[in-house]
């Protein structure tokens, strides 16, 4: 007996499965949609970035913020557990459960927030969304991003390199160029009889005394000026570029962050110097951001290890004016209203910083006499200077510069 | 006699040698030579260098035990550096909920000051609106984004004593860290007295408006 199937046999199996199929996933997706009413994955991502997340690392790490990293924390404690610690961990302590005495005592008595208002559902939805976010593979997002930038940087050495090659290259053509139409017009001449002037040798010609003159004159001239400029700048340190204990980028904290200098810097408008930030002020951010984008954790290691020791990094000093000036910063950036950027230059663009000003006296002073006073919402000078104020309010004078206030008296800086 | 080739060679040769050193890219990394230096370099110990006579061979010392340093000359700011009596324990953050309050009275330029100061020490995590926008939370091309802090307006922040963010501020809490070498005690009252009149203005937008009302704790 031979066993096949027909056709339309084949056809009724198909309807049969398909049937039961619809009818399975049916009832699968019922009982799923059952039980994500109340308790929600996307819910509790939610709730968990808004109440989680200053103290917690998102679940899908393993690093210690303030509180510990919740991954894959449902496998750890039961759902009761989970749900009492949350809505309410005071009592839950109280009542003597001793695992939660134990995390409690773990994190130096560091009470977390109690979420009274946290319904049961809640929690359960901010449990799930820890469960799916631990079982997702941390994305790395760690670009090179410093291999990039020094590519730019290399094609922009490369790129002045051929600039001089294509400069030398044009400058030896045209000079064989003139050589070859010179004899060309010499031949030309001597074919039609006109007479010649006797060709004097190339380096002869050169070397006539009215070039060397002409030549030695130029290289005193620029001797000299090279002579004037380079005595100018002993004792200055434009473009003074030291390296750093740490490579702390002023590009990303400034630049790409946007913190303002004085976050760190706060001593610029209070006092003399602008102050250089303690390790304490890094570690206000740096408790949590433990990787940089650059240099990964090996510069950021370096805060820790400082503060762990309690020693201060010893930074090197870039802008070193000579003693016998004085030179004040809350009087530039407060009552002066300054920005840092007038002399520090585009400190948001510098990963190092180098001395961006030459620091000169010259500087200074042309600084003082050009700059007009910010008169407007600036109390500073108000008591002070009322006749100046009146004169130009009557138009007498069209501006106030710091000179006019006395900026270009020698003792001002002096004494 | 020297032929005048040579001389102009040496010229030549001395022109490339300083043009070339001219163009040079490589970064400075020395300060330089001193002509004469007279009273360019310090006597007295300058704030942030050495100074071997201590034993931590740092010059820039705590004050003496026991004295309060006092600006000088700056009208209203004399108590800046009043000590914080309330030690760094859930107890102390306690008590100073309850006892400590603000010294200041509210006037516009006090407001005013509190937000410029607010802008520069505290939005850019809180965000200038109070609501966790900070640059280096949300921001957009910031590689490690920091976790963001609660916002202002949610119940508990809402609730909050003013004694409870001074302390905040004063030893840090959570994640955020200490201000108090950044800001004074004056300055820290007027970065609060601001924080307060935002959350002031959000109740009354919520009276005016309380169709918003609806779960703060979501927001």
């Amino acid at each position: 007996m031979t066993f096949y199937y027909k056709p339309s046999r084949i056809a009724e199996l198909t309807r049969v499965s398909a049937r039961l199929l619809l009818l399975l996933s049916f009832i699968f997706s019922f009982n799923v949609s059952v039980s994500t009413a109340a308790v929600s994955v996307a819910d509790g991502q939610k709730l968990f970035a808004n109440n989680c997340r200053s103290c917690h690392t998102t679940p899908d790490k393993d690093q210690v913020l303030v509180g510990p990293s919740l991954k894959n924390i449902d496998k750890k404690r039961s759902e009761a557990w989970l749900i009492s610690w949350i809505r309410n961990n005071v009592a839950f302590r109280a009542s003597g459960d001793k695992d939660a005495i134990a995390i409690f005592e773990e994190y130096k008595k560091a009470s977390m927030t109690q979420f009274l208002s946290f319904t049961d559902d809640d929690i359960k939805s901010i449990v799930a969304y820890i469960n799916d976010a631990s079982n997702k593979v941390a994305v790395v997002a760690s670009a090179p991003t410093g291999g990039a930038a020094g590519a730019v940087e290399e094609s922009a050495d490369s790129y002045t390199g051929i600039l001089w090659v294509v400069v030398v290259t044009l400058a030896g053509l045209s000079f064989l160029i003139f050589r070859i139409n010179n004899n060309l017009r010499r031949y030309a001449g001597e074919k039609e009889g006109e007479e010649i002037p006797e060709e004097r040798p190339f380096f002869k010609a050169i070397f006539s005394k009215g070039n060397v003159a002409l030549m030695l004159f130029m290289c005193v001239m620029f001797l000299g000026y090279w002579m004037v400029n380079e005595g100018q700048s002993l004792g200055r340190s434009r473009n003074y570029q030291p390296i750093q204990p740490v490579k702390f980028s002023h590009k990303i904290h400034a630049g790409q962050n946007q913190i303002n200098c004085l976050y760190c810097h706060s001593g610029a408008e209070k006092s003399k110097v602008a102050s250089i930030p303690s390790v304490s002020v890094c570690m206000n951010c740096h408790k949590a951001i433990k990787e940089g984008p650059i240099t990964g954790t090996a510069e950021i290691s370096k805060i820790y290890a400082a503060y762990d020791n309690n020693q201060p990094i010893k930074w090197v000093k870039v802008h070193n004016l000579p003693d016998h000036v004085y030179f004040n910063h809350a009087q530039h950036v407060k009552a002066g209203q300054v920005a840092c950027q007038t002399c520090h230059g585009p400190i948001q663009e510098m990963d190092e910083v180098k001395q961006f000003a030459s620091l000169s006296m010259g500087w200074c002073v042309n600084c003082h006499r050009n700059t007009a006073t910010q008169f407007a919402q600036n109390k500073y000078y108000d008591p002070l200077f009322s006749k100046l104020h009146e004169e130009l309010k009557t138009g007498k004078i069209s501006q106030v510069t710091e000179g006019d206030l006395g900026g270009t008296e020698c003792q001002k800086c002096h004494y | 006699m020297i032929k005048r080739s040579s001389i102009v060679t040496a010229g030549l040769v001395l022109f490339v040698w300083l043009l070339q050193s001219a163009c040079s890219n490589e970064p400075r990394r020395t300060p330089g030579r001193e002509y004469m230096p007279d009273m360019a370099h310090p006597v007295a110990y300058e704030t942030y260098l050495g100074n071997e006579i201590f034993p931590d061979s740092m010059n820039a010392q705590k004050p003496v035990l026991g004295t309060i340093p006092i600006y000088q000359g700056i009208v209203g700011n004399e108590n800046a550096f009043m000590p914080f009596h309330y030690t760094n324990t859930p107890e102390g953050y306690e008590a100073a909920g309850t006892d400590v309050k603000n010294p200041l009275t509210i006037t516009p330029d006090v407001l005013g000051e509190g937000k410029r100061l607010f802008n520069i020490y505290c939005a850019i995590c809180h965000g200038e609106d109070g609501k966790a926008s900070g640059h280096i939370v949300v921001g957009d091309n910031v590689t490690s984004k920091f976790p963001p802090p609660p916002s202002y307006f949610t119940d508990a922040i809402l609730a909050l004593p003013e004694g409870k963010m001074y302390f905040s501020v004063h030893y840090g809490k959570n994640l955020m860290g200490s201000y108090s070498t950044q800001l004074d005690r004056i300055q820290i009252w007027k970065v609060i007295s601001y924080v307060r009149s935002m959350q002031d203005d959000y109740r009354k937008t919520l009276a005016g408006a309380p169709a918003v009302s609806d779960s703060t704790k979501k927001m």
